[in-house]
């Protein structure tokens, strides 16, 4: 995103638009924070702007990460799918991700609404590592990930920000609560976000998730794959 | 695995609140013709009055009439929505999406048990479930429920909570009435899965604790 801060009018109109206040009055006018900015482009595309100060740009790589990751209309050069994650419960019913007493694990770094540092999702890939997680191919991060024996990601990713980042897995239901344990551990000592936590299973399973120990709160809402896909020939 | 599995609230809450997702998945039925067919999905999609609907790169209907929406969908929509208010016309959905037979993956998000009896009751069998579990880390660093509710409505978080807490503060004052500040939101939710009927009831009860006045779960 950039913005032409001399044709800013002062009008205040983007400060309530931006998701994680990145930009401030000062002096009569706008001022955006570059370090918070995720480049969600809310403010471009809400065009709250009448003097049209803010418009899309094509930052260097790594800031290209904000966009991709924060903007739905951005695509992952990696998946190719728009958005932060893969198509996972969403087509299970073709995919089969997650099978017979396995789990799909998706924490969500950032969200609601606060933003994080890709140094905020290392905590979390790093907290994963001893387990026998699997990262799906068409997951984003897993591109990011430098290795995946340590869960570092890649150095020059770390101090971008987006608005918020699946980390998205498979592993055995057994291993579903002390990983959420583990993360939980590593997040208290340093993690300066938040994190939501999806889980998907087989509908006959719901024993794996419903064996959750306090402080897990499971919603009676949740989405429900009805298994009307069908392959059109063909496995990919 | 997130888009619309974080919807907050009690179940009290949720009870109006059903996003109805249809998606191709890549390499088993995303030909050239899915586009065509998503159209037709879509088409019933709005047959059954939802009151919201669309897709990425196709529009919401804050922002758009239905037929807008159809003629932008195309190979790069991922997927379309729908969002319902009661289970009854969700199992009426299921029913029409099942005899249509795309063969796109379907899926319900809303009250799991609920949606299960209106699977079941509509030929369907659910094959898998996401579950949310909540959120951890550093809390401080989130808004009241009250706004949290009304922006986990978009799951790509676009939903500004200071625009949130401004419009609870506008209705309260008189300056703008409901239908607009629901209207201003769901613009913000690109892919059309905002509920604005549940949202106006959430704006409501805010507005009321704003104001100091007992308020039951909205």
């Amino acid at each position: 995103m950039k913005f032409e801060s001399e044709y800013c009018g002062g009008c205040g109109n983007c400060l309530l638009i931006c998701p994680v206040q990145a930009i401030e009055y000062r002096e009569e006018r706008a001022i955006v924070d570059w370090d918070k900015c995720v480049e969600c482009h809310n403010c471009v595309r809400s065009g709250v702007c009448p003097t049209e100060a803010f418009a899309y740009s094509s930052p260097p790589w790594p800031r290209t990460l904000r966009a991709t990751f924060s903007d739905p209309f951005f695509r992952h050069e990696s998946t190719q799918h728009l958005g932060r994650g893969t198509e996972e419960v969403k087509t299970n019913d073709l995919t089969h991700l997650v099978t017979e007493g396995n789990v799909g694990l998706a924490i969500e770094a950032g969200r609601p609404g606060v933003g994080a540092a890709f140094a905020d999702v290392e905590i979390i890939t790093k907290a994963l590592a001893p387990f026998p997680v699997r990262y799906p191919s068409k997951t984003p991060i897993r591109a990011l990930i430098h290795d995946e024996k340590t869960g570092e990601l890649r150095p020059e990713i770390l101090r971008e920000r987006v608005l918020s980042v699946i980390v998205e897995c498979l592993l055995p239901a057994t291993h579903l609560y002390p990983v959420l344990n583990a993360v939980q551990e590593a997040a208290a000592q340093v993690m300066t976000t938040v994190y939501s936590i999806g889980v998907f299973t087989l509908a006959g399973e719901v024993d794996l998730i419903h064996q959750s120990p306090s402080g897990y709160r499971i919603s009676p809402a949740g989405k429900n794959n009805l298994g009307l896909g069908k392959s059109m020939g063909g496995e990919p | 695995m997130t888009h619309t599995n974080h919807r907050q609230g009690s179940r009290q809450s949720l009870h109006d609140d059903y996003v109805v997702l249809v998606m191709p998945a890549k390499g088993y039925n995303d030909s050239p013709e899915a586009p065509e067919k998503l159209k037709i999905v879509f088409d019933i999609l709005i047959s059954f009055q939802p009151v919201n609907a669309g897709g990425i790169n196709a529009g919401n209907l804050f922002l758009d009439s239905p037929e807008q929406i159809r003629a932008r969908i195309g190979s790069d929509t991922p997927m379309i929505h729908g969002v319902y208010t009661d289970i009854d016309t969700v199992r009426q959905v299921i029913e029409a999406l099942r005899e249509v037979d795309s063969g796109f993956s379907v899926v319900v998000t809303g009250l799991i048990d609920e949606i299960a009896a209106a699977a079941y009751s509509a030929g369907a069998k659910p094959h898998s479930i996401a579950y949310s579990l909540g959120i951890k880390g550093n809390e401080a660093l989130l808004p009241p429920p009250y706004v949290q509710e009304v922006t986990a409505m978009c799951g790509h978080n676009l939903i500004p909570s200071a625009l949130v807490e401004d419009l609870i503060d506008k209705i309260a004052q008189g300056q703008i009435k409901m239908a607009g500040a629901v209207s201003q939101l769901g613009e913000y939710c690109v892919c059309g899965v905002f509920n604005p009927v549940r949202a106006a009831r959430l704006l409501e009860r805010a507005v009321s604790l704003k104001k100091g006045e007992k308020t039951s779960e909205a």
